[in-house]
């Protein structure tokens, strides 16, 4: 690769970074005010951060919601993904835009959509608001699962029915291991979709389960102040040390690149 | 038996999403669809009537117009603006050899699809300002002495857009680049071709398709962002997702918003359907 693209990829890679790390200097910040490079060094706007009840209470429930949603789409995509593989070509090139739809789908479309349902079910909660991530996590679940079952050797699941395995056992004891890799690539993506959604979230949430990203997004309407910054650091230091631990130990990457 | 098994065992796959997708996805849209349908009363904010009003309302209304031409431009550009920085970063991550440095240039390229939208819109609100960090430094050095103007204007808007879903041409083209034989490269340069040659007439068309279809998430994903546009166009930079929400969330005008969802969902899968055709009929080596 000639020298010049290196470098552009290299200051691209830096382009990347630079608004993390400007996040994370802008919540040191000794100042009353978002800055960058901050003014002076302090750890106020993080103390400012502990304190402050709403961001807290958001960043409880968007791990609550998300730690939910993980538990329902992943054995829901898991399922599905298994049907889908075990059609022929043809019926699997039909099911599988219907079953991932929620993904060529506009998401503020999503939102409004499930606004106008829940009104009408008296769901306007959190359990509206973990059924609303679940809709658009399976579809991740489904989609990197599928890639790893793609992968893996069908005739295994032949051999086992054959061997006298009833269909469960077949799918607990040869299925599911060997589509694992997929499930937590999809597991992780359903996570941080849930963590991070905003755009379906702040159709739904009412005035007592407000996740975080909605918090955020209502403070922004006046000028941010630099707990902000530091709660937004929290947020994406947990999201870079799940992807590290997972791409380290289980080639996320790949599963991703479909 | 064998085949009674087989239903049995894969009859018990299916229902959970189909609950999930029928009940939870198509139902509300189907609810939302008949929405659209519905005249829209400002008071009452109910009507029973089936009408086309709410497509009218938009389409015959110039500044609503302007307003869909903006998003489609504002989402083109940014789709052309991830193309071009995705390109060489899926080219890159492709030549890597150490398994360390595709290890950590990947956690690096996923960091825009992973870090919440909020978060990034909030970092490049600090970039972009006019005492932003990179107006400062641009004084700094001396090559301006007035701000240039980026937070509020469509500039920025296609900037934040584009940062955060540059992950998606880089992935596909990665992959495409991944999946061409090293034999061509190989058969290319015995026939005496040079690197540039090599790179323009064989890895290049190979992986523009995947290019190009990552363009197009891109598109179809600014198309339907608000955030973003919220965040750094500031109420400047009006577009049709951003005019849905107003219309849910402060004027509870329901049946317009479902009116202006169905137009802008429409309008996004038009042009993509035109742009694949339009793909199919210059590369007709990726025609499947």
């Amino acid at each position: 690769m000639p020298g010049p693209v290196r470098l552009l990829a290299w200051a691209l890679y830096a382009l990347i970074l630079l608004p993390i790390v400007m996040v994370l200097g802008a919540s040191l910040t000794a100042g009353g005010f978002l800055t960058f490079p901050p003014q002076g060094l302090s750890l106020r706007w993080w103390q400012a951060m502990l304190i402050d009840r709403e961001l807290l209470r958001g960043l409880m429930i968007s791990l609550r919601i998300a730690t939910l949603t993980l538990v329902i789409s992943v054995p829901v995509g898991a399922l599905a993904a298994i049907f889908l593989d075990r059609q022929n070509a043809r019926w699997r090139n039909a099911l599988v835009p219907v079953l991932t739809a929620p993904l060529s789908v506009p998401l503020v479309l999503t939102g409004f959509a499930l606004l106008v349902f829940f009104t009408r079910l008296g769901l306007l909660n959190e359990t509206g608001l973990v059924l609303g991530h679940v809709v658009v996590s399976v579809p991740y679940v489904i989609r990197s699962a599928l890639v790893s079952l793609s992968l893996s050797d069908r005739t295994l699941a032949r051999a086992a029915e054959v061997h006298g395995a009833n269909p469960a056992q077949v799918i607990w004891k040869v299925t599911l291991p060997m589509m694992r890799h997929g499930l937590i690539s999809g597991g992780l993506f359903a996570f941080l979709a849930s963590l991070n959604n905003i755009v379906v979230s702040v159709f739904i949430a009412k005035p007592g389960v407000i996740p975080f990203p909605v918090v955020l997004f209502s403070r922004m309407e006046n000028l941010a102040e630099p707990s902000v910054a530091a709660a937004s650091t929290l947020v994406i230091v947990l999201t870079a040390v799940l992807c590290m631990l997972l791409e380290w130990r289980y080639d996320l990457f790949r599963s991703l690149a479909r | 038996m064998t085949r009674m098994r087989t239903f049995l065992g894969n009859s018990a796959l299916a229902p959970p999403v189909l609950t999930v997708m029928g009940v939870f996805f198509l139902l509300p849209m189907m609810m939302m669809f008949a929405q659209a349908f519905l005249p829209f009363d400002s008071r009452t904010l109910t009507g029973t009537t089936l009408t086309l009003e709410n497509f009218g309302r938009f389409l015959g209304d110039p500044v609503h117009l302007a307003t869909f031409w903006r998003t489609f431009i504002v989402s083109l550009m940014t789709a052309l603006l991830a193309m071009a920085a995705g390109y060489p970063l899926a080219w890159h991550l492709h030549s890597l050899r150490s398994g360390q440095a595709r290890l950590w240039c990947t956690l690096i390229v996923l960091m825009p699809l992973m870090i919440s939208l909020i978060v990034a819109s909030f970092a490049w609100m600090l970039l972009l300002g006019n005492n932003g960090a990179f107006n400062n430094a641009l004084r700094w050095i001396g090559v301006i002495d007035r701000p240039i103007r980026l937070m509020n204007t469509v500039t920025g808007v296609v900037i934040v857009s584009a940062y955060s879903t540059v992950s998606y041409p880089i992935l596909t083209t990665f992959a495409a680049l991944e999946n061409i034989p090293p034999e061509l490269a190989r058969s290319a340069r015995i026939h005496g071709a040079s690197e540039r040659q090599i790179f323009a007439r064989v890895i290049l068309p190979l992986s523009l398709p995947e290019l190009l279809a990552g363009g197009l998430i891109t598109f179809s994903l600014t198309m339907a962002a608000f955030v973003v546009p919220f965040m750094i166009g500031g109420g400047r930079v009006n577009v049709v997702p951003l005019m849905i929400y107003q219309h849910t969330l402060q004027l509870f005008d329901w049946p317009g918003a479902a009116a202006l969802g169905i137009l802008l969902f429409l309008l996004t899968l038009a042009f993509v359907w035109f742009v694949t055709r339009l793909a199919q009929l210059f590369m007709p080596w990726e025609r499947r």
